[in-house]
């Protein structure tokens, strides 16, 4: 604010804006103003997460309050492989078929408090004449070996502990660790794909 | 004007500054959203509308169904109640521990109640983990449920809607005055497309004081016979009839903006989103709600 005199009337004169510092109390003002919506902003956005929404404050809270499933997630890989590899022979409730497939629910091999000989059988395979909680079974079809088809051998500790621990069929086994089906893997692999007989389980079986 | 740099780089900077907020940043935060897939069910989220459901997005649009609806719901709060799914063998330890429940007599038997059991409503989400921390002695199982809260959520949603939901609409219609009811979960409200036509045919049919317009040219009369019958708008067991005692029947236009409407569902749950609130409510109670609107 220098100059305060009339414009000059010259056809010349060009009108220019001053300048003038602004005060200080204001600087400070906005500042602050600035600085609470910082505030405001860091509490309210969810951490600028596109997952978070309100009224969430933040992405773990979203986490945390996820539905809280009454499953196991073992217990459904295991069901996940038995619909892939066992349901279409043995059946979704684990009755098998009278006549051609074996039950497996309530069935003595099933439940057998040592998983070694069903892991066996699902190793190499089945075939011939089998007896079933006391019941003769003389099957024309052979079980086909799935050692090499499930070669994960958490997969398979999940689908045997599933199909010997699956309540709904009545079964109440223990439940199968990898090591466990990673020492009957090794101890069968010789025989590939040659299937057991109940005959031949019985010596390889016998200490 | 001897400052007109200046002037020019506040202006772009302020409108910078709104540029990046109001356009850049939700595009970072949104931008790169695709559907979803549920692993463990290959389930896809959302799902793409079929052809008629898809014609007849065009049709709300015609229309203006956006005008007066709204399709975004939104949540106030959230809510946990906390279910027994598995009591402890023990049943004195139990019942020592859970002061709440008391054992109930069947068969003539004495025994806790039949799991799932609902132990407690309506608690914050510090209550419901505080519960499932002190409680654990007898080895009961506790699992907390998630409840949406709001007044949106209680009339008309399942959950609130997210970004996701309107991922395959082009355009977006979120709609920004209520004058009816939100549709984003509709589908489920209402399911039957008889009654959705009826309303967009004559409003006042089924609720006096609506004030949703209607949509005659949507439909089309024929003449009263029997082949035309099945076609042909009911209500309350009685055909629809214009001036001249002639059968209303839906046009094709009609039937795909119902197809759009079923279309718009909240019942499958989402991450940002998670518990759902009320059930799918069946139809006749959702007859005399939308009378009361």
């Amino acid at each position: 604010m220098t100059n305060h005199s009339l414009p000059d009337e010259s056809p010349e004169y060009e009108p220019a804006a001053a300048s003038s510092p602004v005060p200080v109390g204001l600087q400070l003002a906005f500042f602050a103003l600035g600085f609470l919506a910082l505030i405001y902003l860091d509490s309210q956005a969810g951490g600028f997460n596109g997952k978070v929404y309100e009224p969430f404050d933040s992405y773990e809270v979203v986490q945390e309050v996820q539905p809280q499933l009454n499953v196991d997630p073992r217990f459904e890989q295991g069901r996940l492989a038995y619909m892939t590899y066992c349901f279409a022979c043995h059946q979704a409730d684990g009755g098998g078929l009278a006549g051609s497939y074996p039950p497996l629910a309530e069935s003595d091999w099933v439940n057998d408090e040592n998983p070694e000989r069903m892991l066996r059988v699902i190793m190499n395979g089945l075939t011939g004449p089998i007896t079933v909680n006391g019941e003769a079974w003389n099957v024309s079809a052979q079980m086909p070996a799935f050692g090499m088809a499930i070669s994960d051998n958490e997969e398979l500790a999940a689908l045997v502990t599933f199909v010997r621990g699956q309540k709904e069929w009545g079964n109440e086994a223990s439940e199968v660790t990898a090591e466990e089906v990673e020492a009957v893997r090794n101890e069968t692999m010789a025989r590939g794909m040659t299937p057991w007989t109940e005959e031949a389980l019985r010596e390889a079986m016998e200490p | 004007m001897n400052n007109g740099a200046a002037l020019f780089l506040g202006l772009l900077f302020a409108m910078a500054c709104s540029w990046f907020a109001f356009v850049g940043a939700p595009q970072w935060q949104f931008g790169q959203e695709i559907p979803y897939t549920d692993e463990a069910t290959g389930k896809v989220f959302p799902v793409d509308r079929g052809g008629a459901a898809k014609r007849g997005h065009d049709v709300y649009r015609q229309n203006g169904c956006f005008e007066c609806h709204t399709q975004q719901v939104r949540q106030q709060s959230y809510r946990f109640s906390l279910v027994v799914d598995e009591w402890g063998t023990n049943v004195q330890q139990t019942l020592r521990e859970f002061p709440e429940v008391s054992l109930v007599v069947s068969n003539e038997e004495v025994a806790l109640p039949p799991v799932p059991y609902l132990l407690f409503d309506d608690l914050t989400l510090r209550e419901a983990k505080d519960y499932q921390r002190r409680r654990t002695e007898s080895g009961t199982q506790l699992r907390r449920v998630n409840h949406p809260v709001g007044p949106d959520i209680a009339r008309w949603g399942a959950r609130r809607t997210v970004g996701l939901d309107y991922l395959l609409d082009r355009p977006v219609m979120l709609g920004d005055r209520r004058f009816g009811p939100d549709l984003s979960n509709i589908g489920n409200r209402q399911p039957d497309p008889r009654l959705l036509l009826l309303q967009l045919y004559q409003p006042r049919l089924r609720n006096e004081d609506s004030v949703m317009p209607s949509y005659p040219f949507l439909f089309e009369s024929l003449e009263a016979t029997e082949e035309n019958e099945a076609e042909a708008l009911r209500h309350q067991g009685e055909f629809v009839k214009d001036g001249r005692g002639r059968l209303i029947a839906p046009k094709p236009e009609a039937h795909d903006l119902a197809a759009y409407l079923l279309s718009l569902r909240l019942d499958e749950p989402v991450f940002e989103a998670p518990g759902l609130g009320i059930e799918a409510s069946d139809p006749e109670s959702e007859a005399t709600e939308e009378q009361s609107d």
